[in-house]
């Protein structure tokens, strides 16, 4: 009887481990990473879920990632920090759940790179502002100009040109993308610049954007 | 012959051992059908009409669904066919059809089932105070508006470009120079401008063209 019992227990045990294990299992997901042109590695990271939105904490190093590649990973929120000579070194987060997913290492230029690329191309832009709208020219003056993303993207606030210092006005916004060689002005000057009416340029950019100020 | 009592007791261990197997099977079938789902209720008067949620059966009570767009569809002999459109979100939802009665038979139905209606629109109602509530959570910046000071006034509206009804367009009065502070106080509260659709009155772009 008591071998009975002893089995008894045992096929439960092993059913609910069983059981417990296949849970385990089925929530881990194919993780594929596509690295940008000037990414050269990455190095992937666990948050730790007490510390989930707070980067200054670092999460568990998980592994090296060297190339293009495919990693298994169990449902959470995880970031990689890029690695490559010109690139942007800021954390890219993502969360897996429930599903195989893609994450995209394509980060922007860092911002050293992106200073030196601006006094190369400053000309070359505020002459296709002011082509383009020529009221830059005679009424406003860019100010805080600055390449975002992999240095085809512009942004710089346009200030009135006033007699009196005091004369306080509104100033504008303004978003330029380089393409086939030339930049462009990105809708038209706004007072802040969002999302819903400039669908084609990165979120990331307009914010920057957003947070110049006088 | 009368089983003996290891053999009952034998019995009590395999039905013990099929049971909890059971449970647990269930249990993690459970489990894996309702990941990435969430919990819907359905309530329909005439509780016999055939519903379905993209053309597939559903019985009314709770199911699970993954969020997103769904077709609802009602029908029964004497009633007028109910469809709606519903977007099923990642919090509680509940799908309520009271159906309008067309043949004479359905309209005696109905009449003598108004406590059923009652309960049902019941419901209904707190659906719709839930809905008030789910648009307040996924435009919480909507709490501290109207928002009036000496140099600005900051406001919303529906956008009637979403058809989900739950966007919203702030709405910035204010004269020059002071339209930035609007905006700053936007940022203030935590908020960043560029994910709203900020419209200013009484304002002409100088760049526009």
């Amino acid at each position: 009887m008591k071998k009975l019992i002893i089995i008894a227990i045992s096929i439960i045990v092993i059913a609910i481990i069983s059981a417990f294990a296949f849970m385990q299992v089925s929530s881990y997901h194919k993780v594929t990473f596509a690295f940008g042109d000037d990414v050269t590695g990455a190095t992937l990271f666990r948050i730790k879920e007490s510390e989930a939105g707070n980067h200054e904490i670092a999460g568990d190093e998980i592994q090296k990632i060297t190339a293009a590649s495919e990693v298994s990973l169990q449902n959470g929120g995880y970031y990689v920090v890029p690695e490559g000579e010109k690139v942007s070194k800021s954390d890219i987060s993502f969360t897996v759940a429930d599903q195989d997913t893609t994450v995209d290492v394509k980060p922007g230029y860092s911002d050293e790179f992106l200073k030196s690329a601006y006094a190369k191309e400053k000309p070359a832009i505020e002459a296709a502002m002011k082509q383009a709208l020529p009221l830059i020219a005679s009424d406003y003056t860019p100010e805080q100009g600055a390449l975002y993303g992999k240095a085809d993207w512009y942004g710089a606030i346009l200030t009135k040109k006033v007699a009196d210092p005091r004369d306080e006005r509104d100033f504008y916004r303004i978003v330029m993308h380089k393409a086939n060689g030339d930049w462009k002005v990105i809708n038209q000057p706004e007072l802040v610049l969002t999302s819903a009416q400039f669908k084609d340029v990165p979120v990331e950019i307009l914010r920057s954007v957003n947070k110049l100020t006088r | 012959m009368e089983p003996t009592q290891a053999t009952k007791l034998k019995m009590v261990i395999f039905v013990a051992i099929v049971v909890i197997l059971g449970v647990v099977g269930y249990a993690v079938v459970t489990t894996l059908n309702q990941r990435g789902k969430v919990p819907v209720t359905i309530s329909i008067v005439p509780e016999d009409a055939q519903v379905t949620v993209n053309g597939v059966q559903m019985k009314a009570g709770e199911t699970y669904l993954k969020p997103g767009g769904y077709e609802i569809k009602a029908t029964k002999e004497g009633f007028a066919d109910f469809n709606l459109s519903k977007n099923i979100d990642s919090v509680d939802n509940t799908i309520v059809v009271s159906m309008t009665p067309e043949s004479k038979e359905a309209q005696e139905w109905v009449a003598e089932n108004q406590d059923k209606y009652q309960e049902n629109e019941a419901i209904g109602g707190e659906e719709a105070q839930e809905t008030g509530e789910e648009f307040s959570t996924k435009n919480p910046i909507v709490k501290l508006l109207p928002h009036e000071s000496l140099l600005y006034t900051i406001g919303y509206r529906s956008d009637l470009a979403d058809p989900s009804g739950e966007s919203i367009i702030i709405e910035i009065d204010a004269e020059e120079p002071y339209r930035q502070q609007a905006i700053n106080q936007i940022s203030e509260w935590g908020y960043d401008p560029t994910d709203f659709n900020i419209k200013f009155r009484n304002y002409k772009n100088p760049f526009a063209s």
